[in-house]
């Protein structure tokens, strides 16, 4: 595991949930790696809608972000699913095709920059999960957390498995691992765990009613479980179950009031810090993270 | 004397081209290329023809030599492989050596490669230049008759060795069988039904299980295996060792000893649905019809000792190892089924997610079940049941393209059963495609749909455990009609593909054959030799060259039998030899080339010098750059009959402005 990264932000986090941000530095910080700026990062982009519609472009621009990182001499660090898909596909594609390499930093070139993918792209669930792991973060927590919750997985933390090879798509244990076994949260399994949150690939932007639709269907099935809490490893995924409980229960007229809480929050709080940002969240602003000691 | 003249005599060579209809005449000037072949030295006489292998084509050559007196002859058509048989027959008919035909192949190397007729046209004359200076270097090559041993080995007891082995003795052929497992009889009869006429397997295979246990001309060994192979066809030496049975012959069934053996374990026959003493036979009619000891469970308390009648129970027999002379040897060493562990998405490890094999074994009325349709986590009767086909096969994620093609036939067989005895259970058919050809395959289809099979066109994306209750939840969609389904099954069955059996590697390795991609034995020829391994002698039976059904792989038995028997009914080999030919007077005996062949066919000498065993070798011609004395050469590809042929074509490239 490296010591320091180029701290990559994207899109959702410092715009909506600006908690997540200061949650993962505190983290970062509590584990003693240094987090180096990004100076003039862009956008990722994202990699369903902007991939499907110009791949040559959101290659280019994802090129120019991995060459910032370069630049800091570290590798890059993500918070967001749809983030991590991009710059590790683009990465990947980089180290092994030279040609789109050369082809790349021609364009890159008029910018001032130049790639190459010498480094690696990780996601902070990857870091926490795997690169510490579920016993190591034992020596930097400083309370469990008395919380039972489900879990959400979200689409490019995973996949495609034959580039990313953290963990089986279909049938993970990572995050388990990590929430159960490091910060000592009771899990609950539900029905439609694996499926999508239904945001990603330009679905809520351009059919919000169907995105809505996969919405409904996967809270539907969290309420069917007695958990307090929802635990999440992507903004986008975060944005999606916080903003849309209050869309359907306005729209549909549910009553979903389910706290939606990132791997970054949580465990900021597991090490010590009391305002994770709930207050800030459209759902269950006043929920209160209990802790108990180790 | 004569002999050195004849080789100084100035030969006599006919050229024949071949149009092969349109394949050659299309792209090649057949008649220039004849006219050319007249220009070059030795020839005597050419000619083109439609089709030269045809009665008419071999007739006008044979009338040439005749005529002409021509003591060697040249086609110009299509590969050594595919016709030069004929030809050589066909001069060898009017008495000549066969060896002084020689082949130009001007079609797969010519002009069906090219679309350039006058580039074809000019290669298809540098070919026969140099096919004409070769012939004018060929020797006289004479055909030896080998003895053979007059005895088979079949590796394997399943269906299709049982048939091989069968077929082999009724033609007189004493045959060694050689089984791993405690019984014959193989996957068949671990079946319930087989289709299309939902018989009862054991009952149709018993006759055949009977016939070869009490055939004089078969030998049976069980808990056998073959360890190693010498030899080469007509002559293998093959080493089989058979594990203890702890049981001797002289065991009447009677059962005592596993009424009293304390230990029960899962039973293998049964795949998870029966169970075995450590004192066994794994089911009812196995054959041979005598108890074994399990020694990795046993716990040596001596109970079935004390309790056997006729003291069969012998503790102190050891592992055996036997050689045995055989002429040729068939593998039927048959398939598996694929286990869908690795498809994690399908969590077969749930005790309701069951294989088709498995629920042959549940269907059985011999196992735990007695023949009940249940849910293996709770025995109560399932309500909703999914079969899924391609599973394991027609899947790129994991290794097997493949289609195995007995899935659909089968998925559709244990669905009907199900619907038969469970009328108001629900049945699920998810496929990708329904794939029943052959005669009542499609009929067997329709009557199924009859019953209220439910099928779906789509592969599931997921089976899940539902976290909320007992069932398991199975994602797909209807992609005939794009309807997502979320199905509540009871139980779960998955079609799994045929694939190698585990530990053939090790076996094919001993045995020297190749594999294809998929792991299956190759065959020699898919259409024209399919029942023919990679090495002479050793013949394919049944599923170990490729997926078959029953039907197919009886039928595949019964071609490898004769087959292996042609030989051995034969009694003697023909080789001919272009082989190998060492020179004592060059050889110092470094034994590079034993080194270099790679199969064996060179060994030691008597008097320490490499000998060729001229039935063994293929002329492959691998030893021949080894040897740094150049003493080892094949017959008829000497060093100076390479170097005419080449230099002939150089100079008729040159000749023709060829910059190639």
């Amino acid at each position: 595991m490296s010591t320091e990264y180029s701290f990559f932000l994207g899109c959702i986090m410092p715009n909506r949930y600006p908690a997540i941000e200061s949650t993962t530095r505190f983290v970062l910080d509590k584990l003693g790696i240094e987090v180096k700026e990004m100076e003039k990062a862009g956008c990722c982009p994202a990699p369903g809608v902007f991939r499907s519609f110009n791949k040559p472009d959101w290659m280019v621009a994802a090129a120019r972000n991995i060459a910032i990182a370069e630049s800091n001499g570290a590798d890059i660090l993500t918070v967001c699913n749809g983030c991590f898909g991009t710059l590790f596909e683009v990465n990947h594609a980089l180290k092994h095709d030279d040609e789109l390499k050369k082809k790349v930093n021609a364009r890159l070139k008029d910018l001032g920059y130049h790639v190459e993918a010498s480094g690696e792209v990780k996601h902070i669930a990857q870091v926490l999960g795997f690169d510490i792991g579920p016993t190591e973060i034992r020596d930097y927590i400083k309370r469990e957390v008395a919380l039972t919750g489900v879990i959400h997985y979200g689409c490019h933390f995973l996949r495609p498995f034959t580039l990313k090879q953290i963990d089986d798509p279909e049938d993970p244990t990572i995050l388990e691992d990590y929430f159960i076994d490091g910060l000592g949260i009771e899990l609950l399994d539900y029905r439609r765990k694996h499926a999508c949150c239904g945001a990603g690939g330009g679905v809520r932007a351009a059919h919000i009613e169907a995105s809505m639709d996969m919405l409904y269907e996967k809270m539907a099935a969290v309420k069917q479980v007695p958990a307090q809490a929802l635990l999440d490893i992507c903004p986008f995924c975060h944005l999606q179950f916080d903003g849309g409980q209050q869309t359907l229960n306005k729209q549909r007229g549910t009553d979903f009031d389910i706290p939606i809480i990132h791997i970054s929050q949580i465990t900021a709080f597991a090490m010590g810090m009391d305002d994770i940002g709930m207050k800030y969240q459209a759902t269950a602003p006043d929920f209160k993270l209990e802790g108990r000691p180790l | 004397m004569s002999k050195k003249e004849d080789t100084k005599k100035k030969p006599r060579i006919g050229v024949f081209v071949c149009h092969c209809g349109e394949n050659i005449a299309a792209m090649v000037d057949v008649k220039s290329v004849a006219e050319y072949a007249r220009t070059l030295p030795n020839v005597e006489f050419s000619t083109d023809y439609m089709f030269m292998c045809s009665k008419q084509g071999i007739q006008l050559i044979q009338d040439a030599v005749k005529e002409h007196n021509l003591d060697r002859t040249v086609v110009a058509s299509c590969s050594h492989e595919q016709h030069w048989p004929t030809f050589a027959k066909a001069i060898s008919d009017l008495g000549m050596n066969p060896h002084m035909h020689t082949q130009v192949n001007i079609r797969e190397w010519d002009s069906w490669v090219t679309d350039d007729r006058e580039a074809a046209t000019a290669k298809a004359k540098r070919m026969v230049a140099a096919g004409v200076a070769r012939a004018a270097q060929k020797e006289e090559v004479g055909t030896e008759k080998l003895p053979i041993t007059k005895r088979s080995m079949v590796i394997g007891g399943g269906v299709a060795g049982l048939r091989a082995a069968m077929d082999l003795a009724e033609l007189g052929i004493p045959v060694v069988l050689v089984e791993k497992e405690t019984s014959i009889g193989g996957h068949m009869t671990m079946l319930n039904k087989t289709f299309p006429t939902d018989e009862c397997p054991m009952c149709t295979l018993s006759p055949l299980l009977n016939g070869v246990m009490s055939h004089p001309n078969i030998e049976v060994l069980t808990l056998s295996e073959v360890t190693n192979l010498e030899g080469s066809m007509g002559n293998f030496e093959v080493e089989v060792t058979t594990k203890p049975r702890y049981v001797h012959d002289n065991c009447t069934s009677c059962g005592r000893c596993a009424e009293v053996c304390p230990v029960e374990v899962k039973n293998e026959w049964d795949h998870g649905f029966g169970m075995r003493k450590a004192a066994y036979k794994p089911f009812p009619q196995a054959l041979p019809s005598v108890f074994t000891i399990d020694m990795r469970h046993c716990i040596d308390c001596g109970s079935c000792v004390i309790a056997c009648p006729v003291e069969a129970i012998d503790f102190s027999m050891k592992k055996e190892k036997r050689t045995f002379k055989v002429g040729t040897i068939v593998v039927a060493t048959g398939y598996e089924e694929y286990d869908p562990t690795e498809i994690t998405a399908y969590h077969y490890e749930h005790p309701d997610v069951i294989t088709q094999m498995q629920a042959e074994r549940m269907f059985s009325p011999t196992t735990l079940t007695k023949g009940k349709i249940v849910r293996p986590s709770n025995g109560q009767v399932p309500k909703t049941v999914v079969v899924v086909q391609c599973v394991g096969s027609r899947n790129d994620q994991v290794g097997n393209e493949y289609c195995t093609g007995v899935c659909c036939m089968y998925g559709i067989k244990n669905s009907r059963f199900i619907k038969e005895h469970l009328p108001d259970t629900e049945v699920f058919f998810c496929y990708i495609d329904i794939r029943t050809p052959g005669l009542h395959y499609e009929e067997y289809y329709k009557r199924a749909q009859k019953t209220g099979i439910r099928f779906i066109r789509g592969r599931p994306s997921s089976i899940e455990p539902d976290p909320l209750s007992d069932k398991l939840i199975v994602d797909v969609e209807d992609t005939l009609t794009h309807t997502p389904y979320e199905i509540m099954a009871d139980l779960v069955i998955l079609s799994a593909g045929m694939v190698p059996p585990k530990g053939f590697g090790k076996l094919g390795g001993k045995l020297g054959l190749l594999r294809a991609k998929e792991g299956f034995a190759k065959e020699y020829h898919i259409k024209m030799g399919p029942v023919k391994s990679s090495r002479d002698g050793i013949f394919l039976a049944g599923a170990i060259q490729g997926p078959k059904d029953i039907t197919q792989s009886v039928g595949h038995a019964g071609g490898a039998a004769s087959a292996a028997a042609q030989p051995l009914v034969r009694g003697y080999l023909e080789k001919r030899m272009d082989t190998a030919v060492i020179d004592k007077d060059l050889c110092t005996s470094c034994m590079a080339c034993i080194a270099t062949c790679p199969i064996g066919a060179i060994v030691v000498g008597e008097a320490g010098q490499p000998v060729v065993n001229d039935a063994a070798c293929k002329s492959c011609g691998a030893c021949v750059p080894a040897c740094p004395t150049g003493a080892i050469q094949i017959r008829n590809f000497r060093d100076r009959q390479l170097n005419a042929e080449v230099s002939a074509l150089l100079s008729a490239a040159k000749a023709g402005g060829s910059n190639e």
